[in-house]
């Protein structure tokens, strides 16, 4: 089911195929699971949510019009299930979170400096607030488009486009030097 | 195309990459918009291209499970969610108030319960998770009843830390299970062979009172057999081994609360006197309804030893002074009253205990209370819970001993706490079949082995943060707790979130006022 598109697995869903949607789960759990991460900084928080938007999503895929955007659709399943755990309860804060959903497999020396540059920009990213971040990760991480983010959002393209614009005057002030060519170089042959 | 236009362009473009002719024109000619232009194409990569995360198998699985089929009528149209949605409204209206008028009543009945006291009664976790059941499978878990040796890891909490690997894994760090205190214990009034099946009073040679044995024990003293009691009743599932172990810790208290009384030294009776109360008129009757008709006996037996031990306390009231007697009557009442509820049918019984406090130490209290809980308890999870929180009080009593330099004292409870891992989290733990856990047993799960890792990450953070004067006291309860030898596992990233230089320092500033206040 690789090359089948998401309208059309969506589709196949809808009719009752199990499967369709389990190549659905496949291809964006783990992008909405990392996003949430980002989020809510509790990976335990963010896969319950996760866990929670599929079936949600599965228990509404009849409400799903296939001629839209399905990545949308389940980011803002997902966005409404975030809203809805802090209106419940306080948020969760976990500053080691984002770190540990990655593996603490053996790297090469140089990709050391990237993980560290990376770590940062993880952390300058968790500074910004969390209207701006959710718009910031959709777009540069999950390659959202802004009409989707702001579907996803419920909000509008214009609002999504300042959110993001924000969000890169921020990380680049804060980041900058890290960001040059030249600082990681430095950093390498450090 | 000015500098101004170039970043505003750079900084709002849905793709920055893709440079339009006007813009890179501008970037020739103009380094910084460059730099700038270089730098977010830089953090943009580095986003891009981070790891992700898989998604494990045994959870993909349980989330098909749950995939109950759709009714594949249901094509909602607008007209339809429009109603929907107005329905909705007006029923959360309804809800809303129904919810405003019930709230204010519930505030008063838990504020009514917060001043008679606290409700001890482990209460029914509910996580954050779908409702709908989600059935996840833990890994396959070598359960060994006594293990010779207790591992405990030290991963990152949000990890799914699985049965396997708290008994043993190739990251996790195995200690030696600490060698077990022999303390002097009064002899229990009810046993496993004691609880026979014999529906008449035991002969007298069978039914020694405590009291014939018994001696005054001092606070350690009675810490150490209270741990005893609470580590033996960790090992035991079935209600009427519960009901007999239980039955067992109040003798110990029972028998302490006459010896302090008769030794003059009230300080922890009013504790004791409600302990028992509550174990005696409360979670012995419970643990006796969950019996089976062919232990009911047991539960008969256990009410005439009650009676006998009222009897025996009414006798001590002609020479005690009037006091003393107080305390006597009191332990003659509860005696007589449990009795009676442990054969009464019917009625269940009170749920209700009270809250334990006051006294010459908290643990001692915290103790008793986690141990009646742990006995009316038969979900190994929320058992293993009960051991754990004890195991944190352990931890704050260390700490504050080593704080007034009583290394001795500290490397015994370090290793009352190494016993209370193993003998009551662990043993527990390892209970959970994997092959029937649910998604939520699954995630008490993890939540009781990180609150286990914190305790223990707890200590060792207080080691390194500690001053000098506490040092000595700390690494010897680390020792005698067999937690000097744990470490992290190694990656840099398999980190408990408690271990933080923020809560380093935290800690450092609280210890340094402990260590004034124990001066």
């Amino acid at each position: 089911m690789i090359d089948i598109s998401d309208e059309e697995l969506a589709r196949r869903a809808q009719a009752g195929d199990r499967p369709a949607f389990g190549a659905l789960i496949d291809r964006y759990w783990p992008r909405v699971f990392r996003w949430l991460v980002g989020l809510t900084r509790s990976t335990q928080l963010a896969e319950d949510i996760a866990q929670d938007t599929f079936l949600k999503a599965w228990k509404g895929i009849a409400a799903f019009a296939p001629e839209t955007s399905f990545r949308a659709w389940v980011f803002r399943i997902a966005h409404n299930g975030l809203i809805d755990h802090q209106r419940r309860e306080r948020p969760t804060i976990n500053v080691d979170a984002w770190e540990e959903q990655v593996g603490p497999e053996a790297v090469p020396l140089n990709n050391v400096v990237h993980e560290e540059t990376r770590a940062m920009i993880t952390a300058a990213c968790a500074r910004l607030p969390v209207s701006v971040r959710e718009a910031f990760m959709l777009r540069t991480q999950e390659g959202l488009s802004f009409a989707e983010i702001a579907l996803a959002l419920s909000s509008t393209e214009e609002t999504v486009r300042w959110r993001v614009h924000k969000a890169r005057q921020h990380l680049l002030k804060e980041l900058g030097a890290y960001l040059s060519p030249q600082g990681e170089q430095d950093r390498v042959s450090r | 195309m000015n500098c101004q236009q170039a970043q505003t362009w750079i900084l709002q473009s849905e793709a920055p990459a893709a440079t339009p002719a006007l813009l890179a024109e501008h970037l020739r000619s103009c380094g910084h918009c460059k730099s700038v232009h270089d730098q977010l194409l830089t953090l943009e990569r580095q986003l891009q291209t981070a790891p992700l995360p898989g998604m494990p198998l045994h959870l993909k699985n349980a989330l098909m499970e749950s995939l109950v089929p759709v009714a594949q009528a249901t094509v909602v149209t607008r007209s339809t969610a429009i109603v929907r949605r107005r329905r909705r409204m007006r029923s959360e209206h309804v809800v809303g108030y129904t919810v405003a008028a019930a709230a204010s009543v519930v505030v008063g009945v838990v504020l009514g319960y917060a001043l008679a006291g606290r409700d001890t009664t482990p209460v029914a976790h509910t996580p954050n998770t779908p409702t709908a059941p989600i059935h996840k499978p833990a890994p396959a878990v070598a359960v060994k009843p006594k293990p010779e040796k207790a591992v405990a890891t030290i991963g990152p909490s949000e990890t799914l830390v699985q049965p396997s690997e708290v008994i043993s894994s190739t990251n996790t760090l195995t200690r030696p299970a600490p060698s077990t205190t022999v303390v002097e214990t009064p002899v229990p009034m009810v046993d496993p062979e004691v609880t026979s099946p014999s529906v008449a009073p035991r002969p007298a040679t069978e039914n020694k009172s405590p009291l014939a044995n018994a001696k005054f024990l001092t606070d350690d003293e009675l810490l150490a057999q209270l741990i005893e009691n609470h580590t033996d009743l960790s090992s035991v599932v079935q209600p009427a081994d519960r009901l007999a172990r239980l039955a067992a810790l109040s003798d110990v208290i029972w028998t302490q609360a006459i010896k302090e009384s008769q030794a003059g030294g009230m300080s922890n009776v009013p504790w004791l006197e409600d302990a028992y109360a509550g174990i005696v008129e409360i979670d012995l009757p419970a643990i006796a309804k969950e019996l089976s008709p062919d232990d009911q006996a047991k539960a008969e037996a256990l009410a005439v030893t009650l009676e006998e031990r009222g009897a025996e306390v009414g006798r001590l009231l002609a020479d005690a002074p009037p006091t003393t007697s107080r305390v006597f009557k009191q332990l003659q009442s509860v005696a007589q009253s449990g009795a009676q509820k442990l054969v009464k049918k019917g009625r269940d019984p009170l749920t209700r205990r009270p809250r334990l406090s006051g006294g010459s130490s908290t643990l001692l209290p915290l103790i008793v209370e986690q141990t009646s809980a742990l006995a009316r308890e038969s979900n190994p999870l929320e058992r293993a819970d009960h051991s754990t929180a004890l195991a944190e009080g352990l931890a704050k009593d260390i700490l504050v001993t080593a704080l007034r330099g009583e290394e001795d004292r500290a490397a015994a409870l370090g290793q009352h706490f190494g016993k209370v891992l193993e003998q009551g989290v662990v043993v527990n733990l390892q209970r959970l079949d994997p092959k029937t856990a649910t998604y939520q047993q699954s995630r008490r799960y993890q939540q009781v082995v990180a609150r286990t890792q914190n305790s223990i990450v707890f200590l060792q953070q207080s080691l390194e943060a500690a001053p000098p004067a506490a040092r000595g006291g700390l690494e010897r309860a680390m020792q005698q707790g067999g937690l000097a030898e744990l470490v992290p596992p190694p990656g840099p990233k398999r980190r408990v979130w408690i271990w933080n230089p923020k809560h380093l320092e935290h800690l450092k500033r609280w210890l340094e006022h402990e260590l004034e206040d124990a001066r």
